[in-house]
């Protein structure tokens, strides 16, 4: 894999990771997640990760780098954009100390995706759960980014329906359920693509199982596959 | 080192380009300025990040030794 492949990679993997950690978190905090609230800030931290990966580099110095930078960065996008929603009928995010909310889940999705990827060979059971974790927390956030989409187009692009589109003891349990499966997918030995396919399948009846929805679960397939084909690629390149 | 001044200067320009579009008011950037683009306040917003982001990896970039 060349370096721009690579360092995409690894940059898409921490900004997603990183989204659906904080999306997590302003549901279990009552705050408004909304899908273009969501999309502008994966493209700011994305951007910031992916600039200072590529022309920088990537190790704990640049990670430090991105985790703060990012996070205040995206703050004052926040500060001086007009906001979208009512805040009269939402909790919006605009507080100061977010930011170190922000800088926090940062500092776990970036660490969590470099120890994965550069970890030491001898820690291979860490290793293992952090992976599942990273693993989980992509499943999650594209079938976030499904169930935001979908309501945006079925409702005409209203914000304040795809900001009561998410909850937080829904996704959380799905969450755990996917980090489960995802244990349990690491135990089938044999071959590897028989173990993405089990994985893929599981995730789709998890989501059935906590939505009861037949085209989200479809959807989840691609959820389950996608992200655990990118992990299985050896994109450590060049640092 | 002609190299190095030429980015010192990119990395001004887009960090006085971020500091007009993020930080100004709609107005001052539409009718004062005249660099609205037909663009909304939000999007100006966004061209301002855009050039700080890439400003302050510049200036990381320029000061880290690698």
């Amino acid at each position: 894999m060349n370096k721009l492949a690579s360092n995409f990679l690894f940059s898409f993997f921490i900004t997603l990771a990183m989204v659906v950690l904080d999306m997590l978190y302003h549901l279990a905090g009552g705050t408004a997640v909304h899908l273009l609230y969501v999309l502008v800030k994966f493209f700011v931290i994305f951007l910031v990760t992916f600039l200072t990966a590529h022309f920088v580099g990537r190790s704990t110095r640049e990670g430090w780098f991105t985790t703060i930078s990012g996070p205040i960065i995206f703050y004052l996008y926040y500060r001086f954009a007009n906001p979208t929603l009512n805040r009269e009928v939402f909790v919006l995010d605009e507080q100061f100390w977010f930011v170190f909310a922000h800088i926090a889940m940062m500092v776990i999705s970036y660490f969590g995706v470099y120890y994965f990827v550069f970890g030491k060979k001898d820690s291979i059971k860490a290793k293992s759960i952090v992976s599942v974790f990273v693993l989980a927390l992509l499943v999650i956030g594209i079938d976030i980014l499904y169930q935001l989409t979908y309501v945006h187009i079925t409702t005409g692009g209203n914000e304040e329906e795809n900001a009561r589109a998410l909850h937080f003891e829904k996704s959380f349990n799905l969450f755990a359920l996917v980090f489960l499966l995802g244990l349990a997918a690491g135990k089938i030995k044999k071959h590897p693509f028989a173990r993405g396919a089990a994985f893929a399948a599981a995730v789709s009846i998890a989501i059935y199982l906590t939505s009861f929805s037949m085209p989200r679960a479809f959807f989840g397939i691609v959820s389950g596959a996608l992200p655990y084909w990118l992990l299985s690629l050896n994109f450590r390149g060049k640092r | 080192m002609k190299m190095k001044i030429l980015q010192w200067a990119v990395i001004l320009i887009l960090a006085a380009l971020a500091f007009v579009y993020l930080t100004l008011p709609y107005k001052t950037v539409k009718n004062i300025l005249g660099i609205g683009l037909g663009l909304r306040h939000n999007d100006h917003v966004m061209i301002g990040t855009i050039a700080l982001i890439i400003a302050v990896v510049g200036v990381y970039r320029g000061i880290v030794k690698r």
